[in-house]
């Protein structure tokens, strides 16, 4: 399918091909304007990435994070996703919901929590699911770079829970 | 060679740690037989199928079948159906293993994002789609579907062998890797200079 700059040609194909979705205006507002589209650099030690795919369907879903290694704060989120509608517009979702967060609450996220606030119709519900496994695998990325990074030294975040820290 | 009949050497029944949670292939399987086939396999002839479509959708067509009551009109229209949903999933190499796989009692779901694929691998694949938003001129096109129909008649080439051989769990790994190949087919047809 489409990547999330040629909107308006699909964005009607789109609506035609699934009339009988029932599109919430979360969906549509998401798909239309994307939050959040574009790369962070991989490098970088603290981002990280997470790259996933949806099996059933082919779509695959990037999703990078930026955290204040201080803080534990999530402070930058980028998303590229090639796919269904509702695939771009969980992963525009995920971005915006977990930006600002701290970076062990974002491992949080559920997909049922996307799903719900999209309103999305149960056959895109794996969509929903994409973008919470895009977010945890982010987030672990990020982890391994820091354990890596600090070895057996890394020190837990302020308002870090004790069994999240990694050593 | 039938596919997985209970007194093949791959038999599910002989060798169940060679197939996980399969349960037997049911040799009468809806889609094959009902347009001829005796077995289910991934090999097929397209014309071979194409030739066995139309000559059923010729007897069971509800519009040949006017001179037939309701109720028997009635199950025309389902057998029409019924024989139009085969021919549409047997006659694409992706929806045949699909299908083949679904027989065999394996899905595939979101759980199996990794089937196949390692987070490298995905990151190709998302590197593939971006070299499409990129491409700008018809030969970069071209080159870029050239590769795809490789990748997609080496899974077909893999299946071919492999669902023969009753190992489901490299059909699955082909299967969801055709998907995904499927997926950038779709999108580069799409593509237009």
């Amino acid at each position: 399918m489409h990547s999330v700059e040629c909107r308006n040609t699909f964005f009607l194909l789109f609506l035609l091909r699934n009339a009988k979705l029932l599109l919430s205006l979360q969906v549509i507002d998401h798909y239309e304007n994307p939050r959040n589209v574009g790369s962070l650099p991989k490098s970088d030690p603290n981002v990280g990435t997470g790259v996933v795919g949806a099996p059933a369907c082919g779509d695959v879903m990037k999703l990078q994070i930026l955290v204040n290694e201080e803080t534990g704060e999530i402070q930058e989120v980028k998303f590229k996703t090639f796919g269904c509608g509702s695939a771009i517009a969980s992963s525009s979702f995920a971005t915006e919901k977990i930006k600002g967060m701290k970076v062990w609450d974002a491992k949080g996220v559920k997909n049922t929590d996307i799903a719900k606030e999209l309103s999305l119709p149960p056959v895109k519900l794996h969509c929903s699911m994409l973008a919470e496994d895009a977010i945890k695998s982010a987030v672990k990325d990020w982890e391994t770079k820091r354990a890596a990074r600090l070895g057996g030294k890394a020190a837990p975040l302020p308002g870090q829970p004790k069994d999240e820290v990694h050593v | 060679m039938p596919l997985l009949s209970p007194n093949s050497p791959n038999s599910p029944t002989q060798k169940p740690s060679h197939c996980g949670a399969i349960q037997p292939v049911h040799p009468q399987s809806s889609f094959f037989t009902i347009l001829g086939f005796s077995d289910a396999t991934f090999a097929i002839d397209q014309k071979d199928l194409k030739l066995r479509f139309h000559n059923l959708q010729k007897q069971v067509h509800p519009d040949k079948q006017a001179h037939l009551d309701e109720k028997e009109r009635i199950y025309s229209d389902k057998q029409s159906t019924f024989l139009n949903k085969a021919y549409q999933t047997l006659r694409s190499p992706l929806s045949r293993a699909k299908y083949l796989l679904h027989l065999n009692g394996i899905h595939i779901d979101e759980g199996d994002s990794k089937t196949g694929m390692s987070p490298t691998d995905l990151m190709r694949i998302m590197d593939i789609w971006e070299a499409i938003e990129e491409v700008s001129s018809k030969s970069d096109l071209d080159v870029l579907v050239r590769e795809n129909e490789e990748r997609i008649a080496k899974e077909i080439e893999i299946l071919a062998k492999v669902f023969p051989e009753g190992d489901l769990v490299k059909a699955k790994e082909a299967t969801v890797r055709l998907q995904y190949w499927n997926s950038l087919k779709q999108r580069l047809n799409d593509v237009e200079f």
